[in-house]
């Protein structure tokens, strides 16, 4: 088997799932704040 | 691998996108439909009463997408804090385990605040489960905006879906994007209950505990909730109780600081009778509507209100004609999408209240007649 062929689906992989990864966590902890609840007798 | 020219090529390939957008939807379904999202968190019994909501909004998110085994058994109380202090669960199962044989532990899901569009928002995600009851408690003035009232607060902003606004909000461009975003895509939906169960999940509060099951006394529920004062208020609460008049117990309100006596005021001197057609009004008779055509029984309570409130004549801390004008509104309503309504305004004497609003946790006893309604439209 070509070795440049081995490594470009793994690369493709790779590089989908930090792609997925990065997506998922930008939303996560770049977005996704705590909403403060201002007591006002409930 | 990433650095190399085999890495740069794969950059720049659809295939490699698409694979990531699929590796997204694996990702988002292992997070939101799974245990890692919906499975127990220190973060749901926290004591800090700023978390309290989000904390409760999260646990009415899990009543909807991880319901128990025997969810379509159960009953379910929505609401704000009347009820989730009135009617403790082990209260109430107790109280219906002696009227009714086996009924599923009671879920209440009342949310901190919680105004009529926070209610309605909540709906959007409940009818996607079963229950054999549902119990939709409202207080006169949660059909109402003024300071310190809100209709819709943070629930709404966290469960915003749905291919229509809230009746209860003005909705920016923003807004809308992001309404049609948690529509379609549950990581973004859940963004903020997950990044907050993800971090408890890291570090756990150490402090949270879960409120009691019983609570066996008002000291005991002023040291939850007034820690060290709770001497204090206790004292001053038994004042009121020795000499029960509107007097005492403003002193009694007022022992642990100004913030609940002067939020009363301001929120009764802005606020206005509700109409029909008004926001609050729109908010409720949808939320009816929803519940109605998705099959769910049932029932509309109006929340007890504290007798010691016949004694302020001048109408500083309530307005008898604006809570007459709420409840024409709701009864209406109820009538109009035939669901019973149950008027409890009249249930409890001003011993069993926190406060104006607040029936006392088990000892103040709603949930007794709560309970025999309750099996009323359960056995029905």
């Amino acid at each position: 088997m070509d070795p440049e062929g081995l490594a470009g689906p793994a690369a493709i992989v790779l590089r989908a799932a930090l792609y997925a990864l990065a997506v998922a966590a930008i939303v996560i902890w770049g977005t996704g704040e705590t909403h403060v609840f201002i007591y006002q007798g409930f | 691998m990433i650095g190399s020219d085999a890495g740069r090529q794969a950059a720049a390939r659809p295939v490699t996108w698409m694979l990531g957008l699929a590796f997204l939807v694996l990702l988002d379904a292992a997070v939101t439909r799974t245990r890692v999202l919906w499975g127990p968190t220190a973060f749901e019994h926290t004591g800090d009463i700023r978390q309290m909501t989000m904390a409760q909004t999260y646990i009415a998110a899990r009543a909807a997408y991880a319901p128990s085994a025997r969810a379509a058994e159960s009953v379910v109380l929505l609401g704000n804090s009347r009820i989730w202090l009135g009617a403790r669960p082990a209260d109430l199962d107790a109280a219906l385990a002696r009227r009714v044989a086996g009924v599923p532990p009671v879920e209440n899901i009342g949310i901190f605040g919680a105004g009529a569009g926070d209610l309605e928002m909540l709906s959007r995600h409940l009818v996607r489960r079963r229950a054999r009851v549902v119990v939709v408690t409202v207080g006169t003035d949660d059909l109402v905006e003024a300071p310190g009232l809100r209709l819709a607060g943070i629930p709404e902003e966290l469960l915003r879906i749905g291919t229509e606004p809230s009746p209860a909000v003005r909705e920016e461009l923003a807004g809308r994007l992001d309404r049609w975003g948690r529509t379609v895509w549950p990581l973004w939906r859940f963004r903020e209950l997950t990044r907050a169960v993800l971090a408890d999940r890291l570090r756990p509060d150490p402090t949270a505990r879960p409120f009691p099951d019983k609570v066996t006394d008002t000291r005991m529920l002023f040291e939850i909730m007034h820690g060290a004062a709770a001497g204090r208020v206790e004292a001053a609460y038994q004042r009121w109780r020795r000499e029960p008049s509107l007097a005492r117990f403003l002193e009694y309100l007022a022992e642990p600081g100004p913030a609940y006596l002067d939020t009363i005021a301001r929120r009764n001197a802005g606020a206005r009778a509700p109409a029909p057609g008004a926001p609050g009004a729109r908010a409720f008779e949808r939320l009816l509507a929803r519940l109605a055509e998705a099959g769910w029984r049932t029932v509309v309570v109006v929340m007890p209100e504290n007798p010691v409130l016949a004694e302020d004549t001048d109408h500083r801390w309530h307005d008898p004609a604006r809570a007459e004008a709420a409840f024409a509104l709701i009864a209406a309503a109820a009538a109009r999408h035939d669901v019973p309504l149950v008027d409890a305004r009249r249930w409890l004497g001003a011993e069993a209240f926190l406060d104006f609003d607040h029936p006392l946790p088990g000892l103040g006893g709603f949930h007794e007649p709560l309970a025999e309604e309750v099996a009323r439209v359960y056995g029905s």
